[in-house]
């Protein structure tokens, strides 16, 4: 008797919360909580500098105030920065959208005080926005989907994506915040298109923002534009209004010029550190002979002497900024110089391939500590506080490229019979959802190989973070159909139009 | 019995005499002048920012320990602690806070020298120094040779009247009799205008020798710098056999390669070196470059250095002393770790400061050189002089290694043209000590543990052909690929049955449901 009671309380309150808390509105407030108090809750989780954080913040009028900042590179986070009080000197020293995020923050910050930035004010600002991009994507799989599915999903979203080893870095000055929300938010807009959920137009001005934003956040994410613009052309067709279609077109033509734009307009200098790894971590580590290979690029063979080489050495030989690599290295090279090189020497892009597979699980860095120097910890201690997805990620996953396209191949191939079916019935919308994934798969297969391309296997952890946050969510989103029976089927439940 | 005892009083005696001394005049030799510099402002943003460090670079050259302490952080009783002070007053408008300072500087009986403004009472009347304030105005400095028109100063105190003994001269156009640069007696020296980059920063290695009580002569060497193992090591030699042919010695400061050092392109390094060498040129190493002092990768820069020193030794080449930015003998770790293998240095000013253990305390060297830009000396050159007299420090012209033929054709004919006489470096004693490796000059020679090198100009040729990667030794490689192929026959095999079960199963589908 006693049992038929509480299983019936159990069903009551069950019933009660459906009725209040959708999975989606469980999925982000599960999020925000766990958010808040790894980030606003002593001790405060954010991420230490590794170098990167100089341009970001003093083109924004921020600067550093800690007298000893050096000595806390790659150990310890650091929360409050200097607000420059006078002229800065160091303005357009970087062309990122993260700086707009920077601004605001500063902004909102100034409301309170004017001498002091505290990070925590863009925490709070990427959390709440993070939050929303999270509601949205759960909304597009659980969106009219039974609650017993629903809840599930929900739950397996917070175990992924409340993770600190994500929500870490909106405490930091790392351009990876934008990228993972603008991914969410350029993934949820796709799918909730697809689901015909809210307003197109909205989503259609979701999905261009965030992917114009996700675009211009890096250097390396110059060909996001670019796959967005291209795998996102079948959106086009969703509906037959012309408004909407003209609208569409033009979204993804600026999102590929965006994409030409960032690749363009990003400093020279930011990029010799990148440039420099991509030769004397890339080419020159995997080849059997490294005078051979300069010889291709037409670079003196001595420079072999760099072989392995990388910047964050604490000494080098060579400046990394010095006009005798300026004139007698970097020029000799660059991003299709190198692709060309690997195209024409397989097996050695075989190699790189495995090698940034290896690093391709990881979501936070290993070499950034997550606690300010107050909390005590040791130099470089990372946070363990809800990472059990990280952890377990980063363990468990088989760590080869062969992984990485078997998962691809069959993702696509669980996707493919839905696609198939709509395109016989032509049911543009019901077409849109493979697309999409390939869409999020390509950006993270160009995360990888930029990386290479770009700084071989240097940094790698943090160059792969796009690879990383898409697998995420496309294995969240295919697992969420697998539970809700929507893998191989199209929704029933929308119209064409 | 008494004789012995008389013979044995005698003995003491003798060893307290013949030993006692020089034992007492060793410790004093080994034991560097200690100088606390106290200033109360760097002048950021102002013309005379930088004075400070260019002090420190002086200083440094005299073979001196210093150490550094602004006003602010002044503690009651330092300035007993020294015999020498220099107190640098870069602010005139600003009275000096520190009591501490004040009552411990009215005790103070060491030597002092005064550069700047507030000029202390007591150095004044002890200097009998009568001062005449002159603002806004364009001056000429003259010392020994050297001569600069047109200095802008803002604010400048002129000696009118002195009982010190003088040096060099200031003239300007409102007041139409020339004034001392600097003044000084036995105990205290003033120097009244101090900046870096122009000749006040020469003039005042002037005041420093005699104050020091500094003596013998000095020398000048040439340097070169940025020399990587990536330069055209083709100039390189040409510019050693242009230098050798016009008789001029000169050194060369390395870029450390701290791995790959087995490399061909390593190898071809050291015997362009050794050419280099035999061309009567020194090897210096060169401070490796400080990318990031708080990487989060562990290195030993001293095994780092110590490694590099033993491939140049191994290779027969002798480096005699280290080239750094100043910072680095203001730096624990640095000094500790990749300095302590030299009793030689070439201080270069700072270009890009990166500390990792900073400390207000300078290591002083045996042999410190004060490094001067190429043009530096030429541009002040008095005109009438031709032959340069030796400055008072032992300096070094610092030039970065050529880029093309045509800077080293200019540059080598300027300095087979100019009336300086350019110092071997391997004519004074340095020392460099791994626990491998004892290497050292003097008297022209080369000594690697105790050998003298021989230098021989025959260059090897360096052969390419090098095992970059070891192949990785296989267990079962034979066996796994037995396998391998047992394994694609057993799956052709499954996909042919697979095909034709397929196939004749298609075709029983057919017949039963389409007849």
């Amino acid at each position: 008797m006693a049992g038929i009671r509480s299983t019936l309380n159990i069903k009551n309150r069950m019933m009660f919360l459906s009725r209040y808390v959708s999975p989606a509105m469980l999925a982000a407030s599960g999020i925000l909580v766990i958010t808040i108090i790894a980030l606003f809750v002593p001790p405060y989780i954010g991420m230490a500098d590794n170098g990167d954080y100089y341009r970001i913040l003093y083109s924004n009028g921020g600067y550093f105030n800690t007298p000893d900042y050096l000595s806390h590179y790659f150990g310890y986070f650091i929360k409050e920065y200097g607000i420059f009080q006078y002229f800065n000197e160091n303005k357009d020293m970087l062309f990122s959208s993260q700086s707009l995020f920077v601004k605001f923050s500063l902004w909102v910050n100034k409301l309170f005080d004017q001498k002091v930035f505290d990070i925590r004010v863009q925490g709070a600002i990427f959390t709440a926005l993070y939050t929303v991009a999270m509601y949205l994507l759960v909304e597009s799989i659980t969106w009219k989907a039974p609650r017993k599915y629903g809840y599930p999903i929900a739950i397996i979203a917070i175990f992924i994506f409340g993770d600190t080893g994500y929500t870490a870095y909106f405490n930091s000055l790392f351009s990876e915040s934008v990228v993972l929300i603008m991914t969410v938010f350029v993934f949820a807009s796709g799918l909730l298109l697809y689901r015909k959920r809210y307003n197109d137009y909205v989503l259609m001005f979701i999905f261009l923002i965030s992917g114009l934003l996700l675009t211009t956040s890096k250097q390396q994410n110059a060909p996001v534009g670019i796959i967005i613009a291209v795998m996102g052309v079948i959106l086009v067709f969703v509906r037959k209004q012309n408004t909407y279609r003209y609208m569409m077109a033009s979204s993804l033509i600026l999102l590929m010029i965006a994409g030409v734009g960032t690749y363009v307009l990003i400093p020279q200098d930011f990029v010799n550190i990148n440039k420099y790894h991509a030769m004397t971590r890339g080419i020159l580590m995997q080849s059997d002979d490294p005078e051979a290979a300069l010889k291709q690029f037409d670079i003196d063979k001595q420079y072999a002497v760099l072989n392995q080489t990388i910047y964050f050495e604490p000494y080098m030989t060579v400046d990394v900024d010095s006009e005798i690599l300026k004139d007698n290295f970097y020029n000799k090279y660059g991003f299709v110089s190198i692709l060309s090189y690997y195209v024409t020497h397989p097996s050695q892009a075989g190699k790189m391939l495995d090698i940034a597979a290896k690093n391709a699980f990881t979501i936070r860095p290993p070499a950034m500590g997550n606690y300010e120097k107050s909390a005590g910890k040791p130099f470089g201690t990372q946070t363990k506080f809800f990472s059990g997805y990280s952890l377990a990620k980063q363990a468990l996953a088989p760590k080869t490229f062969g992984f990485i396209t078997i998962w691809s191949v069959l993702i696509i191939g669980l996707y493919m019979p839905s696609f198939i079916e709509a395109a016989k019935r032509r049911q543009m919308r019901h077409m849109v959802r493979l697309p999409l994934i390939v869409m999020m798969i390509f950006m993270g297969l160009s995360g990888i190989l930029v990386s290479i391309i770009g700084a071989g296997d240097a940094d790698l952890s943090k160059h792969e973070f796009l690879f990383t946050a898409a697998f995420d969510m496309v294995t969240f989103v295919a697992v969420g159909d697998a539970i809700r029976h929507r893998l191989w089927q199209s929704e029933e439940d929308q119209g064409g139009d | 019995m008494f004789r012995q005892m008389i013979a044995r009083v005698i003995m003491m005696l003798l060893i307290v005499v013949l030993v006692v001394p020089t034992s007492w005049a060793m410790a004093a030799e080994s034991e560097p002048t200690h100088v606390l510099i106290v200033y109360d402002s760097l002048a950021k943003g102002t013309s005379k920012e930088g004075n400070v460090e260019a002090l420190q670079r002086l200083l440094a050259s005299d073979g001196v320990r210093v150490t550094l302490c602004s006003l602010e952080t002044y503690q009651k009783g330092t300035l007993q602690q020294y015999e020498k002070v220099v107190g640098v007053f870069n602010t005139s408008d600003l009275k000096i806070s520190s009591t501490d300072y004040l009552s411990d500087f009215a005790k103070y009986d060491g030597d002092y020298m005064h550069i700047g403004a507030m000029l202390p009472a007591k150095v004044q009347s002890s200097l009998g120094i009568r001062l005449q304030m002159s603002e806004g105005e364009t001056i000429r400095l003259l010392m020994g040779q050297f001569i600069q028109e047109s200095i802008q100063v803002q604010q400048l105190p002129r000696i009118i009247a002195t009982t010190g003994h003088t040096y060099g001269n200031v003239t300007s156009t409102s007041m139409n009799h020339a004034t001392p640069y600097g003044v000084r007696n036995d105990r205290y020296a003033y120097i009244p205008y101090f900046e870096k980059g122009n000749l006040s920063e020469l003039a005042l290695s002037y005041v420093l020798k005699d104050w020091f009580a500094i003596k013998g002569d000095r020398h000048q060497y040439i340097v070169f710098k940025d020399v990587y193992p990536f330069s055209d090591l083709k100039l390189l030699e040409h510019m050693a056999d242009r230098l050798y042919d016009a008789g001029i010695p000169f050194m060369v400061s390395v870029n450390p390669v701290l791995s790959n050092t087995d490399y061909p392109a390593m190898k071809r390094y050291l015997e362009t070196l050794k050419y280099v060498q035999s061309r009567n040129g020194s090897i210096l190493v060169n401070a490796p470059f400080v990318a990031s002092p708080f990487s989060h990768l562990n290195r030993d820069l001293g095994a780092q250095m110590e490694t590099f020193i033993d491939v140049l030794a191994d290779h027969g080449l002798a480096p005699l002393g280290i080239g750094a930015e100043m910072y680095w003998t203001y730096d624990q770790h640095y000094i500790a770790k990749g300095m302590k293998f030299f009793d030689s240095v070439v201080e270069y000013p700072n270009e890009k400061i990166m500390y990792k253990e900073q400390t207000n305390t300078s290591q002083p060297f045996e042999s410190s050189l004060y490094s001067l830009q190429p043009d530096f000396l030429k541009q002040y050159l008095y005109k009438k002089s031709k032959v340069i007299d030796p400055l008072p420090m032992d300096t070094a012209l610092v030039f970065k290694f050529f880029a093309d033929e045509k800077e080293l054709d200019r540059a080598v004919q300027q300095l087979a043209d100019s009336w300086v006489t350019f110092a071997d470096y391997k004519y004074e004693q340095h020392n460099v000590a791994t626990q491998k490796n004892k290497i050292s000059s003097d008297g022209g020679f080369l000594h690697i543990n105790g050998q003298v090198v021989a230098l021989n100009d025959a260059k090897k040729s360096v052969d390419s052909n090098y095992t970059y990667k070891q192949v990785e030794k296989k267990s079962f490689e034979k066996w796994f690929h037995v396998q391998d192929r047992i394994f694609i026959v057993i799956i052709l095999f499954t996909i042919v049955a697979f095909g034709v079960l397929f196939i004749s199963g298609y075709r029983l589908y057919k017949r039963k449901y389409f007849k």
